[in-house]
Parts: C-alpha cells; sequence; structure tokens
C-alpha cells in the first residue's frame, strides 16, 4: 500500500506553469509552420528559376541549330516554293481530263464503220447529281456526285446499231464512263447522225499532278 | 484583452496571412512552375525537330541540293510570275508545227484574268483545223507544253472537205510569288 502524496504547490503557480508550457510549444509549433513555409516557397522559386533556366538553355539550342540550318536556306527556299508549286499544279488541274488519250478511246470504242461528226464538251459543265436524281435513275449501278456530260455527233453510212454502241462504250468503265444516251438518229445526204451524252464521274479525271 | 480573444486573434491573424500566402506568393508560382514545365516540353519538342531537320539537311548530296533548284526553275517556267506571251505563243506554235494541225486564231486575252489559289488564270483560244489524230497530237502538245496549260473546253466539226475545224480553249497560269 502506497503512502499518500499531496501536492503542496499552489494551483495559480501550476496554471502558469501549463501556460508557459502551451506558450513554448505554440510558438515552436508556429515557428515549425512558418519553416516550413518558407521552405516550401524558398524551393518554388529556386525550382522555378532552375526550370527558366533549363528553358532559356533550350531556346539558345533551338536558334543555334537555325543558325546552322541557315547555310541550306537557298535549299529550304527552293524546297518550299517547289511544294507550293506542285500544291497549285495540283489544284488547277483537279478537272483536267487527258484528251488525246480520250478521244483516242472514243475514237476507238465506236463501231468501225463511224466516225465523229462533231463533238463539244466543257468540263467546267459537270451535272452533281442530287439524292433524288440518283434514286430516279436505277441504271446507274454506282452513282458519283460529279458527271461529266459530253455531245457528240457520230456519223454512219448505215442505221445505226445502238445495241452495238452500247456494248463498245462500256469498255470506256475504267476510265469513268457510266451511261450513254442517243437523242436522235437522221438520214442526211446518205449518212446517219446520230447525237449521243457521254456521262463519265471523276474516273475520267487526268490527276497528272495528284501523285507527285 | 481576454485569453480566448489573443487565441482567436492569433488563430485568425495565421489563417489570413497563410490565405494571402497562398493566393499572392504560392498559388502563381506552382502556376509558372507548370507553365515553365509546358514550355521545356514545346521547347524540347521543337529542338528534336530542328535538329532532325539538320541532319536531313547534312545528309542532303549536292545531287538533291541542285535537283531542287532544277525542279525550281522548271517549275517557273510552267507557271511564271508574269504572262510572258512571247513564250507562250512560242510554245503554242512549236505544238501546232509538229501536230500539223492550222491553226487559224491564237488568242490570249491578258484582261480575263480569274483569281485561282495563290495566282491567276487567263483564258487562251485557238481554233483551226486538221485531221482527228492531228487534232489529237495537238492537244498532247499543248498538254506537254513548258508552260503548264489546262484545256477546259475543245470542240470539234466536221469539214465538208475533210477533216475537221476545232476550237480549244484553256488556261494559262501565273504564281504570286511568296518573296
Amino acid at each position: 500500500m502506497s503512502n499518500p502524496r499531496v501536492n503542496l504547490i499552489p494551483s495559480d503557480i501550476i496554471i502558469a506553469e501549463r501556460l508557459k508550457k502551451g506558450k513554448a510549444a505554440a510558438s515552436t509549433a508556429a515557428s515549425v509552420l512558418a519553416a516550413v513555409i518558407i521552405g516550401f516557397i524558398t524551393f518554388l522559386f529556386v525550382d522555378n528559376s532552375i526550370e527558366r533556366a533549363k528553358v532559356d538553355k533550350v531556346k539558345a539550342e533551338v536558334e543555334a541549330v537555325k543558325q546552322a540550318q541557315a547555310e541550306y536556306s537557298d535549299f529550304a527556299y527552293y524546297q518550299l516554293e517547289n511544294k507550293a508549286f506542285e500544291n497549285f499544279k495540283e489544284e488547277v488541274t483537279a478537272d483536267e481530263v487527258n484528251w488525246s488519250e480520250f478521244l483516242g478511246l472514243l475514237t476507238s470504242s465506236i463501231p468501225g464503220d463511224s466516225q465523229i461528226y462533231s463533238f463539244d464538251v466543257e468540263v467546267d459543265d459537270e451535272l452533281v447529281l442530287d439524292e433524288d436524281s440518283l434514286e430516279a435513275d436505277e441504271e446507274l449501278e454506282e452513282p458519283t456526285e460529279k458527271e461529266f456530260v459530253f455531245n457528240a455527233v457520230i456519223s454512219t453510212p448505215d442505221l445505226p446499231s445502238l445495241r452495238e454502241w452500247e456494248e463498245t462504250l462500256a469498255g470506256l468503265e475504267d476510265h469513268g464512263f457510266n451511261r450513254v444516251t442517243f437523242s436522235e438518229s437522221v438520214n442526211n445526204d446518205g449518212v446517219y447522225h446520230t447525237s449521243i451524252q457521254l456521262y463519265f464521274n471523276d474516273g475520267l479525271l487526268w490527276k497528272r499532278f495528284s501523285d507527285e | 484583452m481576454s485569453r480566448g480573444i489573443k487565441v482567436f486573434l492569433a488563430v485568425a491573424g495565421t489563417l489570413i496571412l497563410l490565405l494571402a500566402g497562398w493566393f499572392f506568393v504560392i498559388s502563381p508560382q506552382l502556376e509558372e512552375r507548370d507553365r515553365l514545365a509546358l514550355e521545356l516540353i514545346e521547347e524540347e519538342g521543337e529542338l528534336e525537330k530542328e535538329e532532325l531537320r539538320l541532319i536531313e539537311l547534312d545528309n542532303l548530296s549536292h545531287e538533291e541540293i541542285a535537283g531542287a533548284e532544277e525542279l525550281f526553275e522548271k517549275l517557273s517556267l510552267e507557271i511564271p510570275k508574269k504572262l510572258e506571251e512571247s513564250i507562250l505563243f512560242s510554245d503554242i506554235n512549236t505544238a501546232h508545227e509538229e501536230s500539223g494541225v492550222i491553226l487559224d486564231q491564237l488568242s490570249i486575252d491578258s484582261d480575263s484574268r480569274e483569281s485561282v489559289s495563290d495566282g491567276e488564270a487567263f483564258m487562251v483560244t485557238l481554233s483551226g483545223s486538221g485531221s482527228l489524230d492531228n487534232f489529237k497530237s495537238f492537244v498532247n502538245a499543248l498538254q506537254s507544253m513548258p508552260r503548264l496549260f489546262v484545256v477546259d473546253y475543245i470542240s470539234l466539226d466536221s469539214l465538208s472537205e475533210g477533216g475537221y475545224s476545232f476550237i480549244v480553249e484553256g488556261d494559262v497560269f501565273v504564281r504570286n510569288s511568296s518573296e
């Protein structure tokens, strides 16, 4: 059994001592917090200045590499201009047709005893087909957005066989040929003149600069 | 002043100080840190791109450099900076002489210019006569001239004496230089 113990220190001294300890703890905590905050802020400033120096260094390196490239400035100019030229050519020839090849194909695709009487085409006069006309035309198996229409008059010594023409013209499918319509066949001084309209899609276009 | 008020003022003062520190010092520095990190990535990417370009240029042979210059000269003939009618007419005359067609009319309307891309187009009209084969050769020659010539209209009509009369319309171009 332990002996009874009595604290003889006056209570106001004990309270004062506790307050003193509390103040000391609070000021220590505040000091630590302040040190942490100041340390963090210092770290941020130092780190940012290091990063800024890195950025400046890389910028200087980029500038140095560009200076080194200046030796090839003529080549870079030609390369840039050539690219611009190629783009220009591709754009202005977008609707171009290889006419000599096309006329060769056309003359070899019409029956042997016939010849072109007249021929007329303007490439800008393409038809832009809308959905309704596409749906209405069941013969158009693979409709396209654009169609180029060629008007020609073919002369033949005899009444032309339209079925034979259709069959031979079908050989132009690889060149965008879609269909043909025959307008009239008139006997004129012993020669039959038949107006035909040939319809081609984009497959007809030359695109001679598109792959360059 | 009571102890409670003192504690309250100390806590409130500390909070205000912390908030002010966050908004006026720490937050801007954190934003700057993010911005710098992003800028560094961008600059490093730029450096890599430029270094690769330099390596590419360093590896170029003299032939490639000369080739680019030759191509530029060829393209400058195809699409010059000016209309240069005399050179164009000379090219067309060569084409018609080689093909065998008879050229009746050759005209270029220097006022009928149309803006295209970064240049202008001028319409050229040609009319004449010849056989179908001659006409095909003529069109082929026109489309193979040193000067770029884009045919956009042709018309053929058979003549009573044989052969065809023809009309060809097309465009020649001048390009605005980037200089």
